[in-house]
């Protein structure tokens, strides 16, 4: 173990109190379904793996990093742990490694994942800098695997039962010595689930040790509301005890293990409220607005409601954010006549140069592409306009502004009017 | 959620993910599964009822009849025939020889009487099973009165409440194009359909309409008129609210007419004003945009400050929706999200698949949708979800209620408009008071004992003891001086073939009623699943209680091969969902028509499960064609009996079985407490004082607490008596106790007034060996002293009573002796011995009042009404039914009784024994004062 990896609190219980972590919750999405697992998102007052109280984006993250580091300058560990798996969308993760890699070269990155699509990915990881990876390993048998997970999306398909859990396992086996040749240590995370594997963990040990693994974590499952093992009975601790002591017969264990959060940040056991807030801080900070262009340009017959139609608004009603939650109307720009094809939206663009956004109710894929060319976001909303309002200058989920009855126009072909008034007008 | 979703409905429940939720639906309701539906009847009645200038006329059994009438919040600008109930009230002889001669003379009467506009004939089940030829019979009466009179084929087995939508558009699809307008029809004119002018809401669109300058031609079905139906065709466009019930019809007309259509709703600022914009779209005129939009902002302006100041106080709350179509719940899921609620259920009856698609994609990562769910799934997820807030409809109520959750009825019993800006606000206040109110901070943290006894008890004897009993039913019960007419006679409208707002409800009521006072009872209807819902909403509104009722849920295919494989499934679904100590078996008109064997099915049932632990089984053969719900709750009484009783066992002194008759959970308690200060060990069948009367509860129980224990039912062979209360009862359960095991029966009337209390009290202290308590000595002295305090208010005046045999019979025992003139006492009920119990409890009133008093058995309201209307009353006593002659004769109208539907508290109206008797006492004086104080020039407050 080289002196940098000693820093790292997860791997190594003399460094637990000294060196603090974060957790960056890039990774949303998961592509397996553990039975024990349920990542409900919004819960500050729950803490255990797979709960976060916000997702980031890879930009954000960085920013999020910059800001606890100044605060702790005794950051040692960056680490992406979900709330999904890290490799799920291995996009978002790689470049958020390689965003905080090249702002920070001198971190300890890791990475918590169960080990799925993450084979092709290990070099490219030990490029940006990840030298600790933990694979969550309940089972080295198809038969005990295809009882903890409901399902595992591998290859863009879907797989259940004893197929699930053996190509979940192929996959884990394969990581293992790859991870060891690329240089990283490797911990093995094992969650124990009394009635399934606790004979069996022991043989999880023997099997990774095998391969070459470095540490294993053995894991009372953390009984959690509206899942598949909700009734189940957590092990006993002289159980969880009796395992251990079995498992470190084998390989070097580790037990100081505090099952933290998606988003932790500070002292391991230890999670800092101060540093947690600049979380809130930079979600706070979302918009979609962009600087130099302050308002937002929408279709309404009243400026009340959002439900003008793209290509059947006659103006565009100029709106701009007065206060926290205050919108007001600045003027009014009337809407470049059709029949120009494509350069009526240039021309459109042309006209909202001071705007970040184009609020209607629906619009044709065409004149978005246009718009998003021209630096215009095209946001399809419903309902009061301070609503949609509030969602664009709060950097919100837009889709879930969308009328129920959205994007279904424009693929009508003669039947379509283009207005957005249905196909059987 | 694993236990609280049977295996074959998982597919039926999802959770949102990434805006996307796979689930199906579109599926029969499954057997046993206490689906929140209704039928293909309730689908057909619920469209057309609304049309005001037409004859409903309901071809079956009362029930159905019983269950539609009036109880919609639908209201009408001009005629109100569509709140009047019709019925052929078939009996036993017309289900052996066919109704369709009784539906011919019905309709003769009927369109002579009111002068229709056009008649609907709708078909029950057990029209469609012995196969009465409704069409001829429709036409010929079209042909003969020149009137259209049109058959819906409304079976409730044949399909869902869709297939109810469908019939009832294919009656509108004949009327409609068989009239011309006869002024020029304006240019922008459009039909309404969809909406049902539920408390006036239709009057509030059709104002937005008319400030656009459009033109309603003809609204369907909301304050809908015949003629104006008939010219619906020359209408520009149809503007279709609540889809699921009339796009059949909108399809029609665009392929028969060429009239296009658009779908709308009018819930929510968004959805309402989307309905105007697309109107003003489809004529395309800028002036009707321009007047739209100017509509929209005032209305909306005006809404905001409010809107915004709720939505400040309400953001946070988590609200479960669960309503009959989907397309209301879209909507209300924007409307709440513009108050700041998110919703973390929602589902509907009859959603389509778009429908939850569109849902999924309005709701957030989590949300439950679930199609045709049922109320152990809808209380799990509302739990599971931490929702604070349910809008539904009066079957989902009580689950709101007894779980502390604040709601909000969006269903057609309600009578707030809910729809347009003015309805946007009406949901805000009504969302905000009902989260706000206080009384949550008494109701919620109220923790109560779960669990009631639940016993696995083999299976049980199945012999016929549970049946309605033919009870000789006689028609015509004359005066009590024999110088009345005969009832049929007096009926208002000449003809015994057809009954006008009946006054009763079905057997299977009553029977299910009775099985929840046996403890962890659940009943199951065997037949439709419109006959379960129904029952459950009927009693949900007297009692405010949960009413779980499983069905068989029964299918065309069922009717015709019989209904044995969903009579099992039902059964197994059951014991799966409610783990219940007893099943209450009662049969409809539809599985008694066909011969379904429920004793051999029970029987069979039991066999195939090998030994495996089963509840108690318990039936009662329940067909409507042969009695009332009294019947029915009688029935019932002997089935758990006769169910559980397997043996004299060892006599157990002091213990004496009580059989209360349907009374209140107040009087049930009264009782108890009565048997226990004579130091008797009572034994209640039913005893539903706590089911159907409980506390407050922290989670919702599946089973409420309460009833009478299996194995106590069990001992009752042992008991030293039984006392079987009501005078007009035969072949109760105590006399079908006395004759096989031998315990006697002692046979008393119910113990209202003081001489049948008295007589009560006597069997009492003679079985307890001592005198009566004194705290209820006291109250017999206080009730004596009070008579004579009150007489002077009292005597002479004239009192019209109707109701239950039995409880009529009590009251009139009541007036005899406090010098009341009975001048009517009626029941709808088919005992033959009412008229002869009524006369022997009132000898001094006929002494005093010589030739005065009426008596009908077998009766209907339109028969009392009208005879009220002669007899001039000073006061009514009978349930809510009567309202509406009260009103109309300006007299008070005392509250006993079932059911009471305009007031609270029904369940708690103690009627009996010296206490009850005060109560009623009290409130006869009470109510005749005020009339009086009330009529005075002067108004006294010193009387």
């Amino acid at each position: 173990m080289n002196a940098n990896a000693e820093r790292h609190p997860c791997f190594n219980h003399g460094s637990a109190g000294k060196y603090a972590r974060i957790h960056l919750p890039v990774a949303p999405e998961c592509n397996i379904q553990c039975n024990y697992c349920n990542r409900k998102c919004d819960c500050v007052n729950e803490s255990r793996p797979g709960v976060t109280s916000a997702v980031l984006s890879p930009a954000e993250a960085l920013r999020y990093l910059g800001r606890v580091k100044e605060k702790a300058p005794h950051l040692a560990v960056a680490g992406i742990a979900g709330p999904g798996d890290p490799f799920a969308d291995p996009a978002r993760t790689l470049e958020t490694l390689e965003l905080v890699h090249a702002a920070y070269p001198d971190l300890i990155f890791c990475l918590s994942t169960n080990g799925l699509n993450l084979y092709d990915h290990i070099d490219r990881l030990a490029e940006l800098g990840v030298s600790h990876v933990t694979i969550t390993v309940n089972a080295v048998d198809a038969a005990v695997g295809a009882k903890i997970y409901a399902w595992v999306r591998h290859k863009k398909r879907v797989l259940r039962g004893t197929e699930a859990a053996q190509a979940l396992l192929a996959e884990q086996l394969r990581c293992i010595p790859k991870l060891k040749a690329a240089g990283m240590l490797v911990k093995i995370n094992s969650i124990l689930l009394a009635g399934i594997n606790e004979t069996h963990i022991p043989e999880v040990a023997k099997k990774v040790k095998a391969l070459g693994a470095d540490i294993m974590n053995v894991i009372p499952v953390l009984i959690t509301e509206d899942t598949a093992f909700a009734e189940m009975m957590p092990p006993s601790s002289s159980l969880t005890d009796k395992v251990r002591a079995e498992v470190a017969q084998d390989i070097t264990l580790m037990s100081h293990c505090r099952r933290c959060r998606a988003d932790a940040v500070g002292l391991l056991g230890k999670d800092d409220p101060a540093l947690h807030a600049e979380l809130d801080r930079v979600v706070g900070e979302r918009t979609w607005i962009v600087p130099g262009r302050p308002y937002v340009a929408v279709a309404t017959h009243e400026r009340l409601l959002v439900n003008g139609h793209l290509g059947d608004a006659k103006e565009m009603h100029i709106f701009e954010r007065r206060s926290e939650g205050r919108y007001g109307c600045v003027g009014m720009r009337e809407m470049p006549l059709p029949g120009l094809g494509d350069n009526r939206w240039h021309a459109l663009a042309a006209i909202l140069r001071d705007c970040s956004a184009v609020l209607v109710s629906d619009a044709g894929a065409k004149p978005e592409e246009v718009l998003a060319e021209e630096g215009l976001l095209l946001v399809r909303g419903s309902g009061l306009i301070d609503a949609c309002l509030n969602a664009i200058y709060s950097g919100a989920d837009l889709k879930k502004l969308e009328p129920a009855h959205a994007r279904q126009c424009g693929g009508g072909g003669d039947k379509c009017g283009g207005n957005g008034m249905g196909c059987c007008a | 959620m694993s236990n609280a979703v049977l295996e074959k409905r998982r597919a039926q429940v999802a959770t949102v993910r990434d805006g996307k939720a796979d689930i199906a639906c579109a599926k029969p309701s499954l057997a046993g599964s206490v689906s929140q539906r209704a039928c293909v009847f309730c689908g057909s009645r619920v469209v057309l009822y609304p049309i005001v200038d037409a004859v409903h006329l309901v071809h079956g059994p009362a029930g159905c009849a019983a269950y539609t009438w009036d109880i919609r919040g639908t209201v009408s600008s001009g005629p109100e025939l569509h709140r009047l109930s019709f019925t052929t009230d078939l009996r036993e002889r017309d289900v052996i020889f066919g109704g369709a001669e009784k539906l011919e003379r019905a309709l003769r009467a009927l369109i002579a009487r009111y002068s229709p506009k056009a008649a609907f004939v709708y078909a029950t089940c057990i029209v469609g099973v012995i196969g009465d030829d409704v069409d001829s019979v429709c036409a010929k009466l079209a042909a003969e009165t020149g009137i259209p009179v049109l058959p819906v084929r409304s079976e409730g087995f044949r399909g869902s409440k869709k297939d109810g939508y469908a019939a009832a558009c294919d009656a509108l699809a004949r009327l409609i194009g068989t009239l011309e307008p006869v002024d020029p029809v304006p240019p922008y004119s459009i039909n309404i359909l969809g909406d049902f002018n539920l408390a006036g809401e239709l009057w509030i669109l059709e104002e937005y309409y008319r400030r656009m300058g459009v033109h309603i031609l003809t609204r369907i079905t909301g304050d809908g008129r015949v003629d104006d139906i008939r010219r619906a065709h020359r209408a520009k466009l149809n503007v279709v609210q609540c889809s699921g019930s009339m796009t059949t019809l909108a399809h029609h007309m665009q392929e028969t007419y060429g009239v296009p259509f658009k779908q709308v709703s009018y819930f929510g600022i968004e959805d309402m004003s989307a309905a105007l914009y697309d109107v003003a779209a489809f004529f395309g005129d800028p002036v009707l945009h321009a007047k739209a939009a100017e509509l929209v902002r005032d209305e909306v302006t005006g809404l905001l400050p409010l809107i915004e100041s709720y939505r400040a106080r309400l953001t946070g709350h988590k609200a479960v929706i669960y309503v009959g179509g989907a397309f209301k719940t879209i909507s209300l899921i924007k409307a709440l999200r513009l108050l700041g609620i998110e919703t973390v259920v929602a589902g509907s009856q009859t959603g389509r698949p778009e429908d939850y698609d569109t849902i999924a994609a309005l709701c957030e990562p989590g949300t439950v949708i679930v199609d045709d769910s049922n109320p152990v799934e809808l209380s799990t997820f509302a739990r599971e979800r931490g929702a604070d807030l349910f809008i539904g409809g009066v079957k989902e109520r009580p689950i709101a209620f007894k779980m502390g959750m604040a709601f909000c009825d969006h269903n057609h019993e309600r009578k707030l408009p809910l729809a347009g800006y003015e309805g946007m606000k009406n949901f805000a206040e009504e969302v905000y008071a009902s989260l706000m109110t206080p009384v949550w901070q008494s109701a919620r943290g109220q923790r109560t004992e779960v669990g009631g006894q639940k016993t696995e008890v083999g299976s049980r004897r199945t012999d016929d003891a549970g049946a309605i009993q033919p009870s000789g039913v006689a028609r015509h019960v004359l005066g009590a001086e024999g110088s009345c007419p005969p009832s049929s006679v007096l009926r208002p409208h000449a003809s015994d073939a057809v009954t006008v707002n009946p006054c009763k409800v079905c057997a299977p009521l009553g029977a299910c009623v009775a099985f929840r006072g046996v403890a962890g009872c659940i009943p199951l209807i065997h037949g439709s699943q419109g006959c379960a819902t129904y029952i459950r909403r009927y009693t949900i509104s007297h009692f405010r209680e949960p009413m779980d009722i499983a069905s068989s849920s029964f299918v065309e295919s069922a009717t015709v091969f019989g209904g044995s494989a969903l009579f099992s499934t039902g059964l197994d679904n059951l014991i799966k969902l409610y783990s219940p100590a007893a099943i209450g078996v009662c049969t409809s008109c539809l599985s008694e028509t066909i011969g379904d064997d429920v004793a051999l099915f029970l029987r069979e049932y039991a066999a195939s499960r090998k030994g495996a632990p089963l509840p108690a089984l318990i039936r009662a053969s329940t067909p409507s064609y042969k009695g009332t719900h009294m019947d029915g709750f009688h029935a019932a009484v002997r089935g758990i009996l006769a169910g559980i009783v397997k043996e004299r066992g060892a006599a157990v002194p002091g213990q004496v079985n009580l059989l209360p008759g349907f009374v209140s959970p107040a009087d049930l308690r009264y009782f108890k407490e009565l048997l226990a200060d004579f130091g008797l060990d009572g034994i209640l069948v039913p005893d539903y004082s706590e089911t159907l009367d409980g506390p407050s509860w922290e989670e919702y129980h599946r089973l409420p607490e309460g009833g009478t224990p299996v194995e106590r039912i069990a001992a009752a062979a042992g008991s030293v008596a039984t006392l079987q209360l009501g005078h007009t009862l035969r072949d109760g359960g105590g006399d079908w106790l006395e004759q096989a095991f031998g315990t006697p029966c002692r046979r008393l009337g119910l113990p209202i007034g003081l001489r049948e209390s008295d007589a009560f009290c006597d069997a009492l202290s003679a079985l307890g060996g001592r005198p009566l308590p004194a705290r209820h000595a006291l109250e017999r002295g206080r009730l004596i002293d009070s008579y004579v305090d009150g007489h002077k208010y009292l005597f002479g005046k004239r009192v019209a009573v109707y109701g239950e045999e039995d409880l009529v019979v009590g009251i009139a025992a009541l007036l005899n002796e406090i010098g009341l003139n009975p001048v009517l006492c009626a029941s709808g009920g088919m005992n033959d011995a009412f008229k002869e119990q009524v006369l022997a409890v009132t000898g001094d009133a006929q002494r005093l009042f010589p030739g005065e008093m009426e008596v009908l058995a077998d009766t209907d309201y339109d028969t009392i009404f009208a005879r009220a209307e002669a007899l001039k009353p000073d006061l009514i006593i009978g349930n809510s039914k009567g309202y509406k002659m009260a009103r109309k004769l300006g007299v008070p109208l005392v509250r006993v009784g079932f059911p009471i539907h305009d007031r609270i508290g029904g369940q708690r109206q103690l009627h009996v024994g010296y206490r009850g008797t005060q109560n009623l006492f009290d409130l006869i004086c009470n109510a005749l004062m005020q009339a009086k104080q009330d009529t005075s020039p002067i108004g006294f407050m010193y009387v």
